[in-house]
């Protein structure tokens, strides 16, 4: 499949450099932001951009929204990050033994991850925080859960093909421990691979925290948070449209940049393996 | 090809069973439903009573025998908020969601396949033959709910065109089925453009160029082509639709089977998340079966390899 | 039997989740082909709902604002409470307390049933005993603590007997209803109706819409409203834009937020009211920082109820003058003030109960999710004022059904919550009951208070019983088991050609309603 973006504006340095201002802009948010994303002003609320003083209006506590969009991009940025993180090594892990050992454990885990991709993923993510409680490290857990199968598969896959070459078997009839070669051998082949999909399992893992702070099961009030803010003004919509059309922008224009980036990386390592083209959209 | 299947069912019937245990095991380690389902203020005994009726006082590995005895029965528990069978809310919600679903797909597949054509038919490059893919992509970085925001706002508020919320009438159905439809297109759309360029750049197509066919008829031979592998994707997505009306049909409090399982698990209505859930795995499971199969039918190679390995 | 106030709370839909939506409704509506004038003549209404209603059994639902009042339409009760909040006669034309603990009741001749059976002292009793047999498992039994039983005394008048003189009980009957025990022994309550009130449901599906049609053989006097339609709007958007669109006649319980634009809409009478219920931030006096009087009353000091009022409900309602009760409650005692907003003397009281710098008070303060009007923008304006003053409050927004768990199951209440209380019955005895010792919604265990109602409950002197009131009042006031903030504001909205009174105790009955100018 070839990748269907325009050639000629590098996409993919337009995704790099709007995702690494979002990061900045995050990390300096204490210092930019012209109020506390958290400090009420009663005696202002629903400001329309710009009324007193304040830039993009405040929300129905008199929030200054500027502020708390500077703000919030934090938590999805956190939890997509370490829910990448955690999946892809997971995933990574799994899928290198399952295509190295083959037989019963690949046989297993290739069921499991059958049995969990039967299993709609917000509804999965659904039913573990309404039971499992509400905290960023459950948020993260499920985040990752819903996304290793993709690496496992991935890893599985390319590991059986890198498993018969004639390097790999030398050094198992050396009596290399299997261990050994399986990181020394095999985890280089399959780095760039794992590298590429988890920038665009960013997005989704992304996509899929807005998405559950938007069901109110994710980050939680007062928090300055892009999913929260949308939900939190969606009933504003007919008096105060901006309290939730603008926190909305941000986490576009993030999971622009991370689709952008991934599909960049993912476009220039094509031909060797099968890639995702994008994340898909499950929420 | 008897393989094929029965290979396919085996994998499908081990997916359902693995998922329901899934379910069963979550909801099990929130409590005795009991709890939840005796009448405010009800004291110890009351609930131990109601506990011994419903079954919840025995040991696990014995309710989990008999959930599954009742889930192939279609034998579920009473729904706590609606008072009757948990199945019967689900059922009575169906048709919504159905109709939203496939006003959806329906959409999704008209837009893939003009993106698709578009861009996949025209020679050289460039924004004029890219743009729509543009779109599909802007489309797959929007999150769903933003989306349903986004027209409620411009098609509801500002200019009142549509109504936005409820499901009566073709009107209300408009804004849910073109969210939905945003999250499945893209996936549709780039892998028939994609398959339509590999169709064009064929031999025989060149061939059939050259000995002097029509622009059209070529066409045709490679969207015909370029049936298979969209079809595998239009089943992943099929899917996948089902999982998107979870959230979209909470955006636009459409009634259907998505916006109940929300509701239901807010609620602690634990017979009716487990109807519901119960329900939606075996569709999205049985949609994926449907397509493996299809798939394996249409194109024998696939089901040899299956068959081989 | 405080199960009532709870559940009865609960007037907007689920989490703030159902918000997304806007509008309900046909593309004709939109269109305008379907406006409220048609409706007039039509002589129909449609309702918007704030939630679904989720069974038509009577017996088995609290709610107030969706369930009940779709179903007093389509049964009757032996008394009504009037839009004045009097109680009038329904299926019994008149009653009397023949002994302090029996009430008589003489039906109405010509009650009967939709399908013609008569509303007769068999109906009555068989009703009583479904109520009562604990194995039905019935939500609305918690509300008749002390009936005992029905006795038929001849074929039109039945005698209620209680174990203690009960003044509640007539307000209870208020919203008793009465099924047809033929009826019942072939058909399922929660899922058909077959009733003796003025309408009957001739369109239901679990969650969706609901479709009455006023009965030509009822019994009473007939509707105005021959028609009547409810659309399940859970978000708020959707509500009001419905009303502006005039695809709804009627929407109760409206968000504050959206006073303005509806005020200054032409087509729309907005009726603004105090309704019965108390809002306020539950303190657990039983264990943790809020033990301390000092820190009760730091919390109320650290407040500004009025910026709150002001703000986030539009100036709908005032501050509570320290008060448990809204002033509708026979028993409410005048002369009491609230506690001013004063953080110095907050952060003083905080010093003398050892919190400082050094040693910041950190508390819990629950909020059911989307449950109450504003609910979750006012504990964050709570939390952000506690700040100030130096208590650090994290806010812990959980589904109602869990809420309720921890609080009334568990006995597990936060050190703070969030919750709106009423008793419908109207009785301060019955409000006050929630805050004796004994009560499991209490959490709160004192004497002079517990003693004071106690004895109100059975005194017979009116005098002596709002005294009795009084000083309770005046206890809770100086106690602080809650932290006082102000009534629940009822903000309902209608067509301006539909005559109908806003009622403060949450009820919206078709009955009640007519259109201007209509035949």
């Amino acid at each position: 499949m070839r990748n269907p973006k325009p050639r000629r504006l590098n996409a993919g340095t337009v995704g790099a450099a709007v995702l690494g201002l979002i990061v900045l802009v995050t990390l300096l948010a204490p210092v930019l932001a012209p109020h506390d994303p958290l400090a009420q002003d009663l005696a202002h609320t629903n400001a329309a951009p710009g009324e007193h003083g304040y830039l993009l209006g405040t929300d129905q506590l008199g929030r200054d929204l500027l502020s708390r969009l500077l703000h919030g991009a934090r938590t999805p940025l956190l939890v997509g990050v370490l829910a990448v993180l955690c999946g892809g090594v997971f995933g990574t892990a799994l899928g290198l033994a399952a295509g190295f050992a083959r037989g019963w454990l690949d046989q297993l885990l290739s069921r499991l991850t059958d049995i969990q991709l039967a299993l709609p993923s917000i509804l999965l993510a659904l039913l573990v925080l309404s039971f499992g409680g509400r905290s960023t490290a459950v948020l993260v857990l499920v985040i990752a859960l819903t996304g290793w199968p993709t690496y496992f598969r991935l890893v599985r896959s390319r590991v059986l093909a890198l498993r018969t070459s004639e390097y790999v078997e030398a050094s198992l009839t050396q009596g290399v421990p299997a261990w050994r070669v399986a990181v020394r051998d095999l985890l280089p082949g399959v780095r760039g691979l794992v590298a590429v999909t988890a920038t665009l399992d960013l997005s989704r893992a992304v996509l899929m925290e807005a998405g559950l702070s938007y069901l109110g099961l994710g980050a939680q009030a007062p928090e300055a948070d892009w999913g929260l803010m949308v939900s939190e003004g969606q009933g504003q919509l007919l008096s105060s449209w901006w309290i939730a059309v603008l926190p909305g922008l941000g986490l576009v224009a993030l999971v622009i940049s991370a689709n952008l980036l991934g599909e960049r990386l993912a476009s220039r390592r094509r031909g060797a393996t099968h890639l995702p083209t994008t994340a898909t959209r499950t929420v | 090809m008897v393989r094929f299947v029965l290979r396919h069912l085996g994998l499908t019937l081990v997916a359902v069973w693995g998922a329901l245990s899934a379910v069963f095991l979550v909801l099990h380690s929130s409590g005795n439903p009991a709890v939840m389902m005796a009448p405010v203020g009800a004291d110890e005994d009351q609930i131990a009573r109601l506990s011994h009726a419903l079954g919840y006082d025995r040991p696990l590995a014995e309710q989990y025998v008999s959930f599954f005895g009742d889930v192939l029965r279609g034998d579920f528990p009473d729904s706590l908020t609606f008072q009757q069978s948990a199945l019967h809310v689900v059922l009575e919600r169906l048709p919504a969601t159905l109709t939203l679903a496939g006003t959806a797909l329906l959409i999704a597949c008209v837009a893939a396949a003009a993106a698709g054509l578009w861009s996949g038919s025209r020679e050289g490059g460039g924004a004029r033959r890219e743009w729509p893919m543009w779109l599909v992509f802007l489309a797959q970085s929007v999150p769903g709910f933003y989306i349903g925001v986004l027209l409620v706002w411009i098609f509801g508020v500002q200019l009142r065109w549509l109504p936005t919320s409820g499901s009566e009438g073709a009107g209300a159905l408009l804004l849910p089925a073109l969210t939905l439809a945003c999250g499945v297109t893209p996936p549709l759309a780039r892998v028939f453009r994609n398959s339509l360029r590999g169709e064009l750049s064929r031999p025989y197509t060149r061939t059939g160029i050259a000995l002097g066919m029509s622009r059209a008829r070529v066409l045709r031979h490679a969207a015909h082509g370029s049936m298979l592998p969209t079809l595998t994707i239009l089943g992943l997505e099929a899917g996948a639709l089902l999982g998107g009306t979870v959230i979209i049909e909470s955006v636009f409090s459409w009634p259907g089977v998505g916006q109940l399982v929300i509701t239901a698990l807010q609620n602690e209505d634990y017979p009716l998340v487990l109807a519901d859930l119960t329900f939606l795995i075996t569709a999205f499971v049985l949609v994926n079966l449907i397509v493996d199969l299809l798939y394996g039918l249409l194109d024998p190679r696939v089901r040899h390899a299956s068959e081989r390995s | 039997m405080s199960a009532h106030s709870r559940r009865a709370l609960s007037r907007r839909g689920f989490l703030g989740l159902g918000g997304g939506a806007l509008l309900a409704g046909t593309l004709a509506g939109c269109l305008g082909s379907n406006t409220s004038g048609s409706r007039a003549r039509d002589s129909r209404v449609v309702i918007g709902l704030s939630a679904a209603v989720t069974t038509l059994d009577p017996m088995n639902t609290t709610s107030v604002g969706t369930d009940l009042s779709v179903l007093s339409s389509v049964y009757s009760s032996l008394v009504t409470r009037r839009p004045d909040l009097s109680i009038g006669p329904d299926a019994a034309a008149s009653w009397d307390r023949v002994e302090p603990t029996r009430w008589r009741f003489h039906l109405d001749e010509r009650a009967a049933f939709a399908d013609g059976t008569p509303l007769d002292a068999d109906v009555v009793l068989w009703n009583v005993e479904r109520l009562l047999d604990a194995d039905n498992a019935l939500r609305m039994t918690s509300n008749f603590p002390l009936l005992t039983g029905a006795e038929k005394v001849d074929a039109g008048t039945v005698d209620l007997v209680t174990s203690e003189p009960d003044a509640d009980l007539l307000g209870a009957l208020s919203f008793l209803y009465l099924l047809s025990p033929a009826w019942a022994e072939s058909h399922t309550p929660a899922t058909a109706t077959m009733g003796s009130g003025p309408y009957e449901i001739t369109r239901y599906s679990p969650g969706g819409i609901v479709e009455l049609r006023a009965r030509d053989d009822y019994w009473g006097t007939a509707p105005a409203v021959r028609h009547v339609t409810y659309r399940i709007t859970p978000s708020e958007a959707a509500r009001v834009s419905g009303l502006l669109s005039g695809e709804l006649d009627l929407v109760a319980g409206l968000d504050p937020q959206d006073l303005d634009r509806l005020r200054t809409d032409r087509e729309l009478t907005v009726h603004q009211l105090d309704t019965t219920r108390m809002a306020f931030i539950k303190l657990n006096t039983l264990t943790g920082p809020m033990r301390d009087l000092r820190v009760r009353q730091a919390v109320n000091h650290a407040v500004d109820k009025r910026a709150i009022t002001e703000s986030l409900l539009k100036g709908t309602v005032e501050p509570s003058p320290g008060q448990l009760l809204t002033a509708d409650y026979a028993g409410y005692a005048d002369g009491l003030s609230g506690y001013p907003y004063d953080p110095d003397r907050a952060r003083e009281l905080l010093r003398e109960a050892g919190y400082g710098d050094g040693n910041r008070l950190h508390v819990e303060l629950t909020v059911p999710t989307g449950q109450y009007v504003a609910g979750d923008l006012i504990v964050q304006a709570v939390a952000q004022q506690l700040s100030q003053v130096g208590i650090r409050a994290d806010i812990n927004s959980i589904p109602f059904t869990v809420y309720m768990q921890k609080y009334l199951v568990d006995q597990d209440m936060s050190d703070m919550q969030y919750i709106t209380q009423a008793w419908p019955t109207l009785a301060a005895g019955g409000l006050y009951g929630l805050f004796v010792a004994d009560s499991p919604y209490a959490y709160w265990d004192d004497a002079e208070f517990t003693d004071a109602v106690t004895e109100a409950r059975t005194t017979e002197d009116t005098a002596r019983r709002n005294e009795l009131y009084a000083t309770a009042a005046r206890r809770a006031r100086e106690q602080a088991p809650v932290l006082f903030l102000f009534p629940q504001p009822g903000i309902h909205a209608a067509a301006k050609d539909l005559e109908w009174r806003a009622r403060p105790d949450d009820w919206v009955r078709p009955a009640e309603m007519s259109w201007k100018g209509a035949a």
